[in-house]
């Protein structure tokens, strides 16, 4: 879509509505795919669509299309979603005075070249060869630049650029009828010219891995790495969405102010860190986003919302207004930093007389996770006894309430890592138990 | 279309070249509490071409159809730069054909007001439910044409029409929060979503039955599936394995997934079948162009096939079986699942739970997950059994279990059978929500982990 047809769109829909707003999404991705040891398949993804929101007699209408050609048919669309719709609590935003300027746009992404991703993904493929010939290497590298365009009838006009370059490296071991796979993955808005770091990581766990030790039903301390941190986070990130505290759905609502986390935890929502994947000025209706935390010192600070939700819960919008161009915005973080505490991980491993290193799970996201629930299996996994991994378990399960979780912190890591748009360092909690056979 | 797409595959020097466009609308309303969050339609439009040279694949998806030679001849490009070792897929066709998802009422018969009162319904049973906070109902219906060519001369046209609805219940006291829901959604038209009243009032009574439930304790179990969630078991625990894209060139676990092998007891059968009209993994033909068919994965227990796309059954010497799938023109076919079902035995329900002195009742799903080798499964509900009878009734059970152990230890089958679509779907690659069935009787298993406290 040129500019003048984003234009055009929100012309007409001006003629036929109170207010209207256009949001509109184009982007290319190229990705490089191996799997098996072999390189396999080259993609690229180009997109755009546009979607169209309305305030029309005081009620919100939406409707949404990649098929550019017929631009009357979407505003008809939205007429007919504007007759049902949801009575509209908010307008739509006029151009914010100042906006701030962050870093999301690194001009040599475009240009890496599907061969140089090649050569990259070759490299792990040489060094998990070299590591042992009974590994099956698997490395996908993407890089992407995508736009992301808001313009309204009350003269908001925002666009902004960014790119991505994303990669996962994951080896496979099938021995004795037993398999194993570990994967690391790294996103960031800037270029980056390897995924050895990734192959090294994958490697010295698979090496860990090797020898499987017996798992029983016990209780004992835990050790969640950044990659499975995922499972403490998930729950937080539903009660946050200012939707689930309107609705009173969120175990958060009505807590503001409340200690709901050990004092050693302090999440914050970052749309500034320079090339994060999240960074952003604005959310995708044009609210300017900022620095807040969510929890300070295990205190809960604030909720995310979009226009709607924040003129529902009586708020100021936090600027967390975020979709694609099919669908209507819904409240999500940008940047998402749990804060590093003070206990390097080798120290963390050294204190355990018997605990369990969780790096991997499977069934996340499938318990009760608006009450804060998880119940995983470990898939990758190490038992440490006297300060020591003596081997991996496997074919057991951990399972625990974040909220009870997260307040019998024993350590927090001071190597926070960056995987996606969350920055999140290794957490030692107590008490949980496993579950196995025997 | 089928000049153009037909004579774009011939043009491409590549060994092989398929092209898809795909059209689409959908209907969309969902009610979340009192408001109307969402109401209206979408229409999408766009294309991808994946072409086969030398042994590489090259895949390019895109929105603008005006430049479409173009994209054809990037693919191209693409699987050149991949390279490899040149090999023929598995021969298919050429077909040409039409299918069109036949119902008796289409969806888009029914007026955006009469499908918005039909949900507002059934959000006020919900809502009006004793100890209810607040509701989730959401109804989809969508009609997607996708025209497809390949350079061996197929040319089929597919319009798809699903309909589906999930109505889904929240309670509230304090701290303890818990959701209860039911999911419809197949190829069987509007008639299949009018009539969830009952089900919504039996939502609202799970709901609230699930405050008063108890943490369910860790450890291993004996445990009673019922159909729905035998079905996602039957999915996660031994589907994703058939998928021979996992299989074909990783020589350790083709040598453990050897047709002839044992995997259960002589009484187990476990079928895929993409033939069956109506259900929701319904496909009159993939998105490689070979018709959906019914494949036997396991029967009396031993393995004896597994799900193909072109390439897997050439490398591995098998037949095609019609499971390439893409979840919309943005993405390559990959190998999945259609109506995955473990088969009905001879053993009652009644008297299954009667020789079950200790253990779990099992039902419905939230969802599960696999890696291959270990999976979890999650019910919806679950009581405990004791004496053979069902006692009081848990919350939080998540389920583990081993695929080369746990079908072992299934030692009950059910008579009866249900298969099941929903709203949601599988995911795989990134590929999220693809439409599929699964089913089963009940069943028991043996030594199954549970995670708790």
């Amino acid at each position: 879509m040129n500019e003048s047809s984003a234009e055009r769109l929100l012309e007409a829909a001006a003629n036929r509505f109170d207010q209207a707003e256009v949001f509109e999404e184009s982007g290319e991705a190229v990705s490089v795919n191996f799997e098996d040891n072999r390189l396999k398949e080259i993609t690229t993804r180009q997109f755009r669509g546009v979607g169209l929101r309305v305030i029309h007699q005081g009620r919100i209408g939406f409707a949404s299309t990649t098929d550019l050609r017929n631009p009357a048919k979407l505003v008809d669309m939205a007429a007919a979603s504007a007759v049902f719709g949801d009575k509209a609590q908010f307008e739509f935003p006029s151009r914010p005075a100042t906006l701030q300027k962050v870093e999301m746009y690194d001009s040599r992404v475009p240009n890496v070249s599907a061969a140089q991703m090649v050569e990259m993904g070759n490299e792990g493929l040489s060094l998990s060869r070299r590591a042992s010939d009974a590994y099956l290497y698997g490395c996908g590298i993407s890089r992407s630049t995508q736009m992301q365009r808001v313009l309204n009838t009350n003269g908001l006009d925002v666009q902004r650029k960014s790119t991505d370059m994303s990669a996962s490296v994951g080896v496979q071991e099938v021995r004795d009828g037993s398999l194993l796979q570990v994967y690391e993955f790294k996103a960031w808005a800037q270029r980056f010219g390897s995924v050895l770091d990734l192959a090294e990581t994958v490697l010295d766990k698979m090496k860990k891995a090797s020898v499987v030790v017996p798992a029983k039903l016990e209780a004992m301390p835990m050790i969640f790495t950044p990659k499975a941190a995922g499972n403490l986070g998930e729950p937080l990130e539903v009660a946050l969405d200012g939707k689930h505290v309107h609705k009173g759905s969120s175990i958060l609502r009505g807590r503001i102010g409340e200690q709901i986390l050990d004092e050693r935890i302090t999440i914050t929502d970052d749309p500034t860190v320079p090339f994060a994947p999240g960074t952003c000025p604005t959310d995708d209706e044009g609210t300017p986003t900022r620095r807040q935390h969510f929890f300070e010192k295990g205190v809960l600070k604030a909720f995310m919302t979009d226009l709607q939700t924040a003129a529902l819960l009586g708020m100021a919008p936090t600027g967390h207004g975020f979709r694609g161009y099919g669908s209507r915005p819904e409240p999500s973080p940008t940047n998402l930093i749990t804060e590093a505490g003070d206990t390097s991980f080798d120290d963390m491993v050294r204190g355990m007389r018997r605990g369990l290193i969780i790096d991997q799970t499977l069934g996340s996201g499938q318990s009760n996770v608006l009450a804060g629930e998880f119940s995983v299996n470990v898939e990758l996994g190490f038992l440490v006894e006297d300060g020591r991994i003596v081997g991996r378990v496997k074919d057991c399960m951990v399972a625990g309430n974040v909220y009870e979780v997260l307040k019998r912190v024993e350590a927090v890591g001071s190597e926070a890592q960056w995987l996606g748009s969350t920055c999140v360092p290794p957490i030692m909690v107590g008490g949980l138990k496993l579950a196995a056979q025997g | 279309m089928k000049d153009a797409l037909q004579k774009l595959c011939q043009s491409l020097s590549a060994d092989y070249a398929e092209v898809r466009i795909q059209e689409s609308t959908s209907t969309s309303i969902r009610y979340a509490g009192k408001e109307l969050e969402d109401i209206g339609q979408r229409t999408e439009r766009g294309g991808c071409v994946r072409a086969l040279k030398n042994g590489g694949w090259g895949f390019v998806t895109f929105n603008d159809l005006d430049d479409l030679t173009r994209y054809a001849r990037q693919a191209v490009e693409q699987a050149e730069l991949v390279g490899g070792t040149k090999f023929s897929l598995a021969p298919a066709g050429p077909f040409e054909a039409t299918y069109r998802t036949k119902v008796e009422t289409d969806p888009a018969a029914v007026s955006l007001e009469d499908k918005q009162r039909m949900c507002d319904r059934y959000n006020r049973v919900i809502l009006g439910g004793k100890r209810i906070q607040t509701s989730v109902v959401a109804y989809r219906d969508s009609r997607s044409t996708t025209y497809f060519a390949n350079s061996d001369g197929s040319y089929i046209e597919q319009e798809y029409i699903f309909c589906g609805v999930i109505v889904s219940a929240i309670a509230v006291e304090g701290t303890n929060i818990q959701r209860a829901y039911k999911s419809v959604g197949d190829l069987r038209g509007f008639g299949n979503v009018v009539n969830m009243d009952a089900d919504c009032e039996k939502v609202v009574q799970r709901t609230v039955e699930s405050l008063d439930a108890k943490r369910v304790e860790a450890g291993t179990y004996t445990v009673i599936l019922d159909p729905m969630l035998c079905g996602v078991f039957v999915h996660e625990a031994f589907g994703h394995l058939s998928e021979s894209d996992f299989l074909y060139e990783n020589p350790r676990l083709k040598e453990i997934m050897q047709l002839g092998r044992r995997f259960g007891p002589d009484f187990l059968n476990i079928t895929d079948d993409g033939s069956l009209d109506g259900e929701a993994g319904f496909i009159a033909f993939d998105n490689e162009g070979v018709p959906g068919s019914c494949n036997p994965l396991i029967k009396n227990g031993i393995l004896v096939g597994r799900l193909h796309n072109r390439e897997t059954a050439a490398k591995m010497g098998e037949n095609p079986s019609g499971n390439a799938r893409a979840i919309s023109y943005h993405h390559p076919p990959i190998v999945r699942m259609t109506n995955t079902f473990m088969e009905a035995g001879e053993t009652s329900f009644g008297q299954m739970l009667q020789e079950t002195d200790d253990g779990i009742y099992a039902l419905g799903m939230i969802g599960g997950q696999t890696n291959m080798e270990m999976f979890t499964f999650s019910p919806e509900e679950a009581y405990r059994i004791r004496g053979g009878k069902i006692a009081e009734k848990l919350r939080d059970v998540v389920l583990t279990g081993n695929v080369f152990q746990t079908l072992q230890n299934i030692d009950r089958i059910g008579s009866d059978f249900e298969l099941h679509g929903g709203l949601g779907g599988c995911g795989k690659g990134g590929q999220s929500p693809l439409r599929v069935g699964d089913g089963g009787p009940h069943c028991r298993i043996r030594n199954v982990v549970v995670g708790g406290r």
